[in-house]
């Protein structure tokens, strides 16, 4: 009796899977359901930009920063700190070219006095 | 019927609260990635990982850049699965972790993490290592963006691995349709990020019965230790979303899913450069999984541009099964075998 009844349960639940996998799969698949639902962020998005536009102007009237002022003074932050990343760079690669400018002419002298004491360019 | 379906849900909550009671506290030991590792840089949100090898893992170091969409440690979730673990034993191994990013970077496009940061970070990585190239491994978005790096810097891969990751976004299946009928433009003027809770949520209609099967599953195997480390570990990662910077989230949508430039070798980065995939020099290792819904294996096949040659090896496995499942471990001996060779 109760081998049968978890049969019976297990069919089941086997059916429903089955058919609740393949309508959850059309219906995610379905081109109206996905336009209705963007559509639906869609609103959901301008009316957070409305409020925010709203809460930014209410509080220009108060004369407090708004957050989307603060957002901005954050992203200018970000900003000055990549260009002084990008300035380090910079600099470093200068160091090192320097570096390698002045190995490469700290080994030149060594070839001058040959060439100086055949006379040649000794003047320049 | 209906008593026996009472029945069958009180003995599931019964073990969901059990298992939940046992293991709650055992929530420390899963911790944010399991090799031991030192950040080495950091700008930003963003920081450069150095895992720890043994003195013989010598030759080109390789970097791993994981998906955007989420944290870089399901490669390296538990010991058992752990890709990074696994490589680390061979080569140096970096990684670029991309942190939380907020409203800040906001407007930082996406070429400023698929360029600029990587080049930042390979920089980091010759003053460590002394070599000019690397290899790399991207996964998911991040595959996508080591490629696009490739092109733009084809003299500083030498490997590249790409991991499940989308390169022709027109094949990309249910992702696509949402994508091409996603309101960007109310987004662009309304949000300052992509939510990560609302990613996720995004990523339940992929697979509308996800979360029954894995209710079912753990149902079905929760008496086994190994099954509750690592499911314990994974909801660890499912449960730590992160959200997409806003200007790089419009520019995946439209320069990517919507005109799949990528393929056509028209995306360009901010300063103007374009990724072309004619340039990319790297040897490339396409590892794709056959049952992925995310990165449908025609959406992981490389530009007709790029003529330079390439492997292909297809896992059975999924977008996120790659890295974890059964067949992770077959995954990373692809990868193993490709940059020793």
């Amino acid at each position: 009796m109760f081998t049968m009844g978890e049969d019976m349960m297990k069919q089941w639940t086997e059916n429903w899977e089955k058919l609740m996998g393949e309508h959850l799969e059309k219906l995610v698949h379905n081109e109206k359901f996905i336009t209705e639902m963007s559509k639906s962020i869609a609103a959901t998005m301008t009316g957070k930009a409305f409020y925010a536009k709203a809460m930014d102007e209410q509080m220009a009237a108060l004369n407090l920063p708004s957050r989307t002022e603060i957002v901005k003074v954050l992203q200018k932050l970000t900003d000055i700190e990549e260009r002084l990343i990008d300035l380090g760079e910079r600099f470093e690669d200068y160091v090192e070219e320097q570096a390698k400018a002045k190995s490469s002419t700290e080994s030149k002298p060594a070839a001058k006095p040959a060439k100086s004491s055949k006379g040649k360019g000794a003047a320049k | 019927m209906i008593g026996s379906l009472d029945t069958l849900v009180q003995h599931m909550d019964a073990v969901t609260e059990h298992f939940m009671r046992e293991t709650a506290s055992d929530w420390g030991e899963y911790p944010r990635g399991i090799t031991p590792r030192e950040e080495v840089w950091s700008a930003g949100n963003v920081s450069l990982l150095q895992f720890e090898s043994p003195a013989d893992a010598e030759g080109t170091p390789l970097l791993i850049v994981p998906s955007l969409i989420n944290r870089w440690y399901i490669l390296d979730v538990t010991e058992e699965t752990s890709f990074i673990k696994a490589i680390a034993q061979k080569r140096p191994i970096f990684l670029i972790d991309w942190g939380y990013p907020g409203t800040e970077v906001g407007h930082l496009p996406l070429s400023h993490y698929y360029h600029k940061t990587i080049k930042r970070a390979i920089r980091q990585i010759r003053k460590i290592t002394g070599t000019d190239k690397v290899d790399m491994l991207g996964y998911c978005i991040g595959g996508t963006m080591a490629y696009a790096f490739s092109c733009l810097e084809p003299d500083m891969v030498d490997h590249l691995i790409l991991l499940t990751a989308p390169l022709d976004f027109s094949q990309a299946g249910i992702l696509a349709n949402y994508a091409n009928t996603f309101p960007v433009e109310e987004f662009s003027a309304s949000m300052e990020k992509m939510p990560g809770w609302l990613l996720a949520f995004s990523f339940q209609f992929i697979q509308p019965l996800g979360t029954y099967q894995k209710t079912k599953m753990f149902h079905k195997k929760c008496e086994s230790e190994k099954f509750k480390k690592l499911f314990n570990a994974m909801e660890r990662w499912i449960s730590d979303p992160v959200d997409f910077p806003a200007k790089a989230y419009y520019e995946l949508l439209t320069d990517l899913y919507q005109d799949n430039l990528l393929k056509q070798g028209k995306l360009t980065t901010a300063e103007g450069k374009t990724v072309d995939p004619a340039a990319r020099k790297a040897k490339i290792l396409v590892l794709n999984a056959s049952k992925d819904h995310i990165a449908p294996i025609p959406t992981t096949l490389l530009p007709e541009t790029d003529r330079a040659p390439f492997t292909q090896v297809t896992i059975p496995s999924g977008h996120i099964g790659i890295t974890t499942g059964r067949n992770c471990m077959d995954a990373c001996q692809n990868v193993i075998d490709f940059i020793m060779n």
